[in-house]
């Protein structure tokens, strides 16, 4: 299934690219979830999260809509579906393997009830109002006003992060394939100039540790351009020392075609693009160095990557 | 102006923070109680540079900051201290009241234009003030009161008659023989006033927000714009007429044109407060602030704190263009926290080889250990000096005075009055002027708000002076310095008592 909540978001599939999905080179994975009074599999395969079991995730919603308790899983598809295209995924998220996040669902669940005891619903502490000697004055009402929007956004605040560290508590194989979902609606939509600081940051925390294993360099001394045109991009390193650069121009689909799927660097290679997707073998164009000209490579995958993302050799 | 590149500065400084390799170390582990977990220091002020300078929205500047707060928690193992703070988009915002400096005018100088005070920069409450001829007096006169509850003096400092109505800027004080101090307010509602037509008037005393010691006292009913004098009689005293007919001084200040960036101006009143703040907490100019011990680092906290985090600042006004690289104020600042013995500002420029002649003359003065110098005793003085329009801002100096060790200057701010707020490292950027005083010594005190009152499209404001006048002199220079002009005027303080 796709995940549950929410229309009008993107598609988690950036199928118009002449190559394929953005996630062809990635198997699926799995992970357990607390749900009710035991532990219930969520799956992800191509490009889709799957509650297997929850056979009628429809019927489980319209049964919350009356009352009745949200599964746990079903609430994670939804923060995915939620979450599908936020940017905040790129700024939280790791930003490779060794990136490891501290989240589990024992912090979830403090979350959760933190969150209840410290904010609770929206005037739910006060449902009878109280009496006043004489009708509130103007400020009174403003007052009211700004606590009630300030107790609003508390909540949102509080949802979203409850949200966030859900997924996150999902583990990395999630992590790192909900970051491709979200970089992947941003390069379907070719960014615009409201998104493209969010994306530079985004692919440099990420380019910026590679290059270090790829060139030795200090992962500071990386500079990272948003490519917006047909071709992979370009790079090339400049200056001595303190002043020494590598400067990178890439997609924003890079993050997902490449990054996620594990494949930012493979052997001696920086591989900047996917000419071929597939699982376990695609083909891929690799820079030996920088400023030159990218080579094709094909690449086999080693299912047994950590956290769920494979590892890739030539 | 370019908010595309502040944003991406911004957050590619909080990707580089994150790759801290402190941030992953576990040999240094939060300690347990920590309240909560924060962005590194840089973060922080660079956020809240190019939100002040009006290159980063709050929204957005809160946004990357929640995230980064978060990516931080989850990296440290420490969602439990996160859930245990207000939280990253709530409570109160980190860099609320900031009022954009790029929103105010710098264009301006003189003549003064009357335009609508735009909503943003006039509290809604503050209409724009009406036009009309306004009457400024010098007074420096001492009114002696006493009943059986308490008994003083009301220094009486000018006479100001504006569209907002006629009033007294003064500063007062209870004596006790018993030397307890008095917490009431003078009895002016048992003064009798009369002004040359005989018409009787009330007082209503008003500290507006100001010093303890400061007050206005404004006339009621309000008198017609002409009256030649004023007699008070307070209870138990003689009457005492105050001439209204004496002139304002009309100082030719000296206007030039500048022409600072809204950058370099944001990073001079940084610097003013760092001078300000290491004057207040006394600071050991001698020895170095990092490596001083426990308790002097202790109390230079807030000003290696101020300190911190400034080589990001400087690298956010550059990157969001309002900060030219070729800009000599950087250096200026690096020499400065050099002389300071503060490390670990991060500014990459070379400290340069002078500094403008306020920042000089402070730190002569305290590198001389001068900060012991006994200050001047209690007084005051009558002044009346209008200011040209700088920032779009008119200032009228009405006063000085000197109480329990501090120096006051005492003023009206008209025309496009910012709302009242303190902002981030005490620095209230809502005032747009940077205020400097020149005592008789040829020595510099800098000036900075330390009270600000809204009422009728006018703003009383109250300036504390650092460090304070040490002797009472016949005349300061007063400069004032906006991002397009700087007006240097000559002021002869009309003290209340001999000098």
């Amino acid at each position: 299934m796709n995940p549950p909540g929410g229309s009008g978001g993107p598609s988690p599939r950036d199928d118009t690219a002449p190559n394929g999905a953005w996630f062809t080179c990635l198997p699926s994975c799995e992970t357990q979830v607390p749900c009710g009074t035991g532990r219930h599999t969520v799956r992800w395969a191509d490009g889709s999260l799957d509650l297997p079991s929850h056979s009628d995730v429809e019927g489980e919603l319209v049964l919350a809509a009356l009352g009745g308790d949200k599964a746990r899983c079903v609430e994670v598809a939804q923060a995915w579906a939620r979450h599908a295209d936020d940017l905040s995924v790129l700024a939280i998220g790791p930003r490779g393997p060794a990136d490891q996040i501290a989240v589990d669902w024992d912090d979830v669940l403090a979350a959760e009830q933190a969150g209840s005891t410290v904010i609770g619903p929206v005037g739910a502490a006060r449902r009878k109002p109280m009496g006043l000697a004489s009708q509130p004055g103007p400020t009174l009402a403003r007052a009211g006003a700004r606590q009630r929007q300030m107790q609003e956004e508390q909540l949102k605040a509080q949802r979203r992060r409850n949200d966030v560290l859900s997924l996150l508590a999902l583990g990395h194989g999630f992590q790192v394939r909900l970051i491709g979902q979200v970089a992947a609606a941003h390069a379907a939509r070719h960014g615009g100039e409201q998104v493209r600081p969010a994306l530079v940051a985004a692919i440099t925390g990420r380019l910026a540790p590679a290059a270090e294993e790829w060139l030795g360099i200090d992962p500071d001394q990386v500079v990272v351009g948003l490519h917006a045109g047909r071709s992979w991009g370009s790079s090339e390193l400049t200056g001595y020392g303190a002043d020494r650069r590598l400067r990178v121009s890439l997609p924003a689909g890079w993050l997902a075609r490449v990054w996620a799927c594990g494949l930012a660097r493979v052997g001696r290679h920086l591989i900047v693009a996917v000419q071929e997707p597939g699982w376990p073998t695609a083909r891929v164009l690799g820079l030996r160095s920088p400023g030159a000209q990218p080579e094709p490579l094909v690449v086999h995958a080693d299912p047994d990557g950590p956290g769920g993302v494979p590892h890739w050799e030539v | 102006m370019n908010r595309e590149r502040a944003e991406t500065y911004l957050r590619l400084l909080a990707e580089a923070e994150l790759r801290d390799p402190a941030l992953a170390s576990p040999s240094a582990p939060r300690p347990a109680d920590a309240p909560f977990v924060t962005p590194p220091i840089a973060l922080i002020r660079a956020a809240w540079a190019l939100t002040t300078v009006g290159a980063l929205d709050l929204e957005t500047a809160e946004a990357i900051m929640a995230d980064a707060e978060l990516a931080v928690a989850t990296r440290h193992r420490s969602v439990a201290a996160v859930l245990s703070s207000p939280g990253p988009r709530l409570g109160p915002r980190r860099f609320a009241g900031a009022r954009p400096l790029a929103r105010m005018s710098h264009s301006r100088l003189m003549p003064s234009v009357t335009s609508p005070s735009p909503a943003d920069t006039a509290p809604p409450e503050s209409p724009a003030p009406p036009d009309g001829p306004d009457r400024y007096v010098p007074v420096g006169q001492m009114i002696l009161f006493h009943d059986e509850l308490i008994s003083g003096e009301l220094d009486l400092m000018a006479y100001a008659h504006t569209a907002a109505g006629a009033r007294f800027t003064a500063a007062w004080r209870a004596r006790d023989p018993l030397g307890a101090r008095h917490h009431g307010v003078p009895p002016v509602d048992a003064f009798t006033l009369t002004d040359d037509r005989g018409q009787p008037y009330g007082l209503v005393f008003d500290p507006k927000g100001r010093p303890e010691s400061t007050c206005d006292l404004t006339l009621r009913p309000d008198p017609p714009p002409d009256i030649g004098w004023l007699e008070i009689t307070a209870p138990g005293e003689q009457a005492v007429r105050v001439d209204l007919n004496r002139r304002a001084e009309r100082p030719e200040p000296q206007i030039s044109a500048i022409n600072l960036s809204i950058g370099e101006h944001l990073l001079n009143r940084i610097a003013e407060r760092l001078l300000t703040l290491a004057a207040e907490y006394r600071v050991d100019w001698h020895s170095r602030l990092s490596s001083a011990p426990a308790h002097r680092a202790q109390l230079a906290a807030p000003v290696t704190n101020l300190a911190g985090g400034l080589g990001a600042t400087i690298g956010a006004l550059e990157a969001a263009e309002v900060l030219s690289p070729l800009s000599p104020v950087p250096a200026r600042l690096a020499a400065l926290c050099a002389s300071l013995r503060i490390g670990g500002h991060g500014i990459t420029a070379a400290p340069a080889p002078d500094l403008p002649e306020p920042w000089l003359s402070m730190l002569t003065h305290y590198h001389r250990r001068k900060p012991e110098t006994a200050p001047a005793g209690d007084g005051f003085a009558g002044v009346a000096v209008a200011l040209p329009e700088l920032e779009g801002i008119r200032l009228v100096l009405l006063g000085l005075h000197t109480c329990d060790g501090g120096t006051w200057m005492d003023a009206l701010a008209l025309g496009r009055l910012p709302g009242l707020h303190q902002g981030a490292l005490g620095l209230d950027m809502a005032f747009p002027l940077s205020m400097w005083v020149r005592d008789g010594a040829g020595r510099w005190h800098a000036a900075r708000p330390a009270g600000w009152h809204h009422e009728g499209g006018e703003a009383a404001l109250t300036l504390r002076l650092t460090p304070p006048l040490t002797r009472s002199c016949a005349r300061v220079e007063v400069l004032a310095t906006g991002r397009s002009a700087e007006v240097r005027a000559t002021v002869a303080l009309c003290w209340g008592y001999p000098l």
